[in-house]
Formats: C-alpha cells, sequence, structure tokens
C-alpha cells in the first residue's frame, strides 16, 4: 500500500483517485487514520506522479491537521499498515496536534548575488577575496532571514543548498501573509537583496523520523 | 499556493516543493519494504529524475539575471 498522510480518525478524506490509479482510503487507528493507496506496483518514478500525490497530501491539509508522509512509501500490506498505525498511533496523534493549524513555507536567498563580481578573474588572491565576501554575506543573510523568520514562525530548520540559503519556516496559516511582508521588508531594506517564499505545503520538513523517535 | 500557480509561476518554489515530497515526511517501516529494491538508488533516481536541481536552479539563476 502507498501511504500518502496521517490525520485525525475523524477527518473526512475526499474520495479520490490515486497516484496508482486505485481508490484513496482511510485506515482507521486509535486516534489518528492513515490515508493509503492499494497498488499493485511501486509508485511510477516520475514528476507527475510526486505532483500527484502532493496533491492529494496537501487537499487534506488544508482542511485537517497533517502529517505527510515521505513519497513513495509504500507498505507490504494492509496488515502492515495496521501494524504501523498501532504503534505509532500516540506519537502520530502528539504531533498532529502540535502542528494543528501550521504550515511549511520554504525561503531562499542568494546573498552571493549582493557581492561585487570579481575584477581580475586571474588573480588568485582576487578570488580568495571574493570567496571570502561571499562565504562572509551568506552567513549574515542567513543570520539574518532566520532571526526575521522567527519573529512569525513556530520553528525554523536550515535545509541543505547547493546555493545560497534556504530554510524551513512552520508558519501558523493565518501569518502567511505576515511572514511574506517581513521577506518583503528584508528584501526592501539593501540592495541586491533577493529572496523567495515557497508554500504553504504539508510541514515535509517537521515530521521527520528522528522527530517522532526522539518523543 | 496552488499547485497550478506553484507550477507556471515559480520553479525554484516548485523545485523546493519536490525535494520536500521526496526528502520529507514521516518515514515508517515502508522504506525497509523499498530497501529490498536498494532504497538509496530509490532515492537517488527519484531526485534525478524528480529534482535536477543544480540544471534547474542554474537554468532559473540565469533567467533572473536576464532584463525583462
Amino acid at each position: 500500500m502507498l501511504l500518502y498522510a496521517v490525520v485525525p480518525a475523524d477527518a473526512e478524506c475526499p474520495t479520490r483517485v490515486g497516484v496508482c490509479g486505485g481508490q484513496v482510503e482511510t485506515l482507521q487507528g486509535a486516534g489518528v487514520a492513515l490515508v493509503a493507496e492499494e497498488c499493485d506496483q511501486p509508485p511510477e518514478s516520475s514528476r507527475p506522479a510526486a505532483l500527484r500525490y502532493y496533491e492529494i497530501v496537501d487537499q487534506l491539509s488544508r482542511s485537517v491537521s497533517t502529517l505527510p508522509v515521505r513519497f513513495p512509501t509504500a507498505v507490504r500490506d494492509r496488515g502492515d499498515a495496521f501494524r504501523e498505525l498501532a504503534q505509532r498511533a500516540a506519537q502520530w496523534r502528539r504531533r498532529l496536534d502540535e502542528l494543528d493549524g501550521l504550515a511549511e513555507m520554504v525561503l531562499r536567498a542568494w546573498p552571493e548575488h549582493a557581492v561585487a563580481p570579481m575584477v581580475d578573474e586571474s588573480s588568485g588572491s582576487a578570488y580568495l577575496r571574493h570567496r571570502a565576501a561571499t562565504l562572509h554575506i551568506a552567513e549574515q543573510t542567513a543570520d539574518q532571514l532566520e532571526r526575521i523568520a522567527r519573529g512569525v514562525c513556530r520553528d525554523v530548520r536550515s535545509l541543505p543548498a547547493t546555493e545560497g540559503v534556504r530554510l524551513a519556516c512552520l508558519v501558523p496559516r493565518v501569518a502567511e501573509s505576515d511572514l511574506r511582508r517581513v521577506v518583503d521588508e528584508w528584501q526592501q531594506a539593501g540592495p541586491g537583496r533577493e529572496a523567495t517564499l515557497g508554500g504553504p505545503w504539508p510541514p515535509f520538513s517537521f515530521v521527520g523520523q528522528q522527530e517522532v523517535k526522539d518523543r | 499556493m496552488s499547485l497550478a500557480s506553484t507550477s507556471s509561476s515559480n520553479d525554484v518554489a516548485l523545485v523546493d516543493l519536490l525535494d520536500r515530497v521526496i526528502g520529507g515526511g514521516v518515514v515508517v517501516a515502508g522504506d525497509i519494504v523499498l530497501s529490498i529494491a536498494d532504497v538509496d538508488l530509490v532515492y537517488l533516481g527519484l531526485r534525478l529524475v524528480l529534482a535536477p536541481a543544480h540544471e534547474v536552479e542554474d537554468s532559473v539563476r540565469l533567467g533572473r539575471r536576464q532584463p525583462t
């Protein structure tokens, strides 16, 4: 079975066709339910399949507290799904309560755009100076953005980035516009400041394995 | 933000979204099932197929620098 999300047991889940073409259903546990779909084969590893999966989870998260499951997580059969439910129901229930009304937004910035280009690209010392300036402004930007995000968000986590700064923000859905406003203000406060906000999405970055284990 | 507006207006957000869908979320024993088929390769493959981050980020960055 392909797993989509954990939701409160009393949540109404829309009847939908899932990624595998089957019916998405809820498996009831003690206080929580698993949203899942019977799949004969593992789901297709494609961008459309991942987006379809996201659509289903996102729709759920707009109406009820939702713990999204990482795509593509599958259990062998219905029995395994119920065993997971039985083992983790209390942890999941607690986390659902904690995340009620919250969504994830991802804040990106490209601080290196604020650094002046190298004048002499053949000079080793010029390269080192440029590199030091880039690292300095990246650290400064990360600190600034984390500080302003923490003023609005319940939690902020740094995400791996191939370039620039990337922060996952756990924001109350009612405060989404506040986060957009403080990010806009930050951009307008100085030259070369570029940032984007993605979301709101289900809180994928705040329901990881470690978090569940630690509780 | 709706899925439609995400995909049409902001490639960076789409990359982040896909990265979260396959890199975040609750992890359960289902991953063990996938590991029979070599889960690391499954996820590596997915990342390559779904979110060629370097390519997308580069193209977006270049696009941002071009005058409109």
